[in-house]
């Protein structure tokens, strides 16, 4: 059992402010992942919950207790860094014990507990060996296994991923999932791979400049960004935004943008002007003649299993450039002229001012 | 027509050439010549010379004083190395911490600043310090009502004396090597000691110390391979005594070849000198290896 509740929190270091006022509920078991832009906070705030980094102002609560002094072992927390942070003078089998021995557990117990982790996470053959000769995943491996030895309340993760290659992020992606499926334990989990957060997160929360833009499940705040920032955050390539004027059309409400006309989900004041973001997998490429917008093709992507359009659209002097994605292998020329088609649900509408999503 | 590859060549070596010059005129010429001397034996008025063999080498290593310099040598080294390092370290795990920037660099300046003066001109101020009856630290333990203590003239406190003063001339090159090394330490590592639960005690025995151990091992070889030839600072202020209390090994290299003109002893002195310093370094650096090797 441990919920999380973040009161208000700030953080500045010396005069400079960097976490504006942050308030937060987690759940006993759920697992939260923090993205945002680089420098936002996200590593700040984890820091701040692990009782690395004193909380200049507001209240850190767990399981309803005010921890804002206390250290992080009577917080029951357990942080995994990204730089893994294994003692290189000790043997797996110590790194893992380390934490036990300063609980000073009796050896026996320490012993049968770094066995149980060691099984679970399969490095029993590493376990003699130091650092200096674990691959960077077996490393990571450790890492996770001295925090889960200590049975914490809460798990944190600090972009724990981010130094392995491709295949293996994929393989520990899967066991983290696993492993919080098998614990059950709450989960602060950073990152900055959008497949990360979309897969493993029970609720994302989208930081930016300090400040918690949106929150939500993965395909809430895909589907619903509540503004520009976060429907640009998510989803990649990203989102294309277009700047548009509200036009009417006999078909329904419509939005005129660089290129041509797009179909609106909801009726507008006639002539507002308002910022339009249209995810590259909804655009349908179709015949340019008698489309309702037209793009010219620059040039294409190949990723095999689907490809990437980048176009020009509008006056050929000061063009807007979108991504265009399409599933399979799509075959068109440079300069190519496209007719664009999309349907009126999948058009995001923005104020153009405020960036804030305008209520369908 | 020489090609460009001719050319660079030679620059490389014309570039090389006064540090080559240097080289040979004040290491590579004296080592051959005492290698040399350490077979000859020298006359001191006539300077002919004579090969005699092993019999330099023979007179040192059977001259009981030999013995004795080498013995006074290191029991200095002991002494400087605890010193040096000991004290060394125990400095910069102070001021390894959040310190304001523009203190920590006067606390640095001030450590580091003796290593800076000249070692005589130090030496000189300790004697007047450590001198019996006008000496400011006798001064001080008299005001105590204590009895003074005999700094250069006691020989069972002689040596201390010269110990006090390396290590107050020299701790601060070692404060600042190891407070580096201090600071190199990951900040991640000492933070996950943290959320392990060890105390700034343990961290500090458990894995910051472990972490800087090679850096350790480095500033002990250096310390002792100064404390080998320890002579400046001896000279001027006990020359040796009292009797031969403080005598290094250099100094009796020293007035072998010098004060009695054997050249030949001298050198041969100085050649067991080498081995030995060889001898001690491959032993701490094999050590250190397995520490490294880890
Ligand atoms: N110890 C510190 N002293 C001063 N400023 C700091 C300190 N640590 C972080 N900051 C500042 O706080 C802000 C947030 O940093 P933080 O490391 O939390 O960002 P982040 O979201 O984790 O970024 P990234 O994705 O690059 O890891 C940054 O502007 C950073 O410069
Ligand atoms: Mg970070």
């Amino acid at each position: 059992m441990a919920t999380l509740a973040l009161r208000d929190i700030r953080k500045s270091f010396g005069k400079h402010e960097v976490i504006h006022g942050v308030s937060l509920d987690v759940k006993d078991g759920e697992f939260v992942v923090f993205v945002g832009p680089s420098g936002c906070g996200k590593s700040t705030m984890l820091r701040m919950i692990a009782g690395l980094e004193t909380i200049t102002e507001g209240q850190l609560l767990i399981d309803g207790a005010v921890m804002n002094e206390e250290t992080p072992t009577r917080r029951g927390i357990a942080m995994v860094f990204q730089s893994y942070a294994l003692y290189p003078n000790m043997t797996v089998y110590q790194n893992m014990a380390f934490g036990l021995e300063q609980a000073r557990l009796p050896k026996a117990e320490i012993r049968e507990l770094v066995l149980e982790a060691a099984e679970t996470l399969k490095i029993e053959p590493l376990l003699q060996r130091r650092p200096g000769q674990l691959s960077g995943g077996q490393s990571q491996r450790v890492a996770i296994g001295r925090s889960i030895v200590r049975n914490p309340r809460i798990f944190l993760f600090d972009e724990p991923l981010s130094n392995l290659d491709a295949e293996l992020r994929v393989h520990m992606r899967v066991e983290i999932a696993n492993l919080h499926k098998r614990m059950g334990r709450t989960t602060i989990y950073v990152t900055h791979d959008q497949v990360e957060a979309m897969t493993l997160a029970d609720t994302i929360v989208v930081f930016n400049e300090g400040r918690i833009e949106q929150l939500g499940t993965p395909l809430d705040l895909y589907n619903k960004p509540a503004n520009r920032f976060v429907a640009g955050f998510l989803g990649s390539p990203r989102m294309n935004f277009l700047q548009g004027r509200v036009a009417e059309a006999a078909s329904g409400p419509c939005v005129e943008v660089p290129g041509g006309v797009l179909p609106l989900p909801q009726p507008a004041r006639q002539g507002e002007a308002i910022e339009i973001g249209i995810r590259p997998e909804h655009l349908e490429v179709v015949a340019p003649e008698g489309a309702a917008a037209r793009a010219r093709v620059q040039f294409t992507e190949q990723l095999g299993g689907e490809t990437f359009l980048y176009c020009d659209v509008g006056e050929a002097a000061e063009p807007a450039r979108i991504v265009i994605k399409r599933q399979g292998q799509q075959r068109f020329g440079d300069n190519e002229v496209i007719g664009l088609a999309i349907g009126a649900s999948d058009v995001y509408c923005f104020d153009s001012k405020t960036g804030a999503a305008l209520a369908a | 027509m020489a090609t460009l590859r001719q050319r660079e060549t030679l620059a490389a070596y014309g570039f090389l050439a006064p540090a080559y010059l240097i080289y040979l005129l004040f290491l590579a010429i004296p080592m051959v010549a005492s290698l040399l001397l350490s077979v000859l034996e020298v006359d001191r008025l006539t300077l002919a010379t004579q090969f005699v063999g092993w019999a330099n080498f023979d007179w040192v290593l059977t001259d009981p004083r030999f013995w004795k310099t080498f013995g006074n040598t290191f029991y200095f080294i002991a002494l400087a190395v605890v010193g040096n390092v000991g004290l060394g370290l125990g400095l910069a795990v102070l001021l390894d911490r959040n310190i304001p920037g523009p203190l920590l660099y006067l606390f640095r300046l001030a450590y580091f600043l003796p290593v800076l003066v000249s070692l005589a001109f130090v030496s000189f101020i300790w004697r007047f310090m450590f001198s019996f009856d006008l000496g400011a630290i006798n001064y001080y333990i008299r005001m105590l009502g204590l009895p003074p203590v005999g700094w250069l003239t006691d020989k069972n406190v002689a040596m201390f004396s010269i110990v006090i003063i390396d290590v107050w001339k020299n701790v601060g090159f070692f404060v600042i090597i190891l407070l580096a090394a201090l600071q190199g330490v990951p900040r991640n590592l000492m933070e996950a000691a943290r959320i392990d639960g060890a105390s700034p005690f343990t961290a500090l025995r458990r894995i910051k110390l472990p972490y800087i151990a090679p850096v350790i091992l480095f500033c002990v070889t250096y310390a002792t391979i100064g404390g080998l030839q320890v002579f400046d600072s001896i000279k001027i202020i006990t020359d040796g005594g009292p009797g031969d209390s403080t005598r290094s090994v250099v100094m009796y290299m020293f007035s072998e070849a010098f004060s009695a003109g054997e050249l030949g002893t001298g050198a041969a002195s100085a050649l067991t000198l080498l081995v030995v310093i060889a001898i001690v370094t491959a032993i701490q650096l094999t050590l250190g290896r397995r520490f490294a090797g880890r």
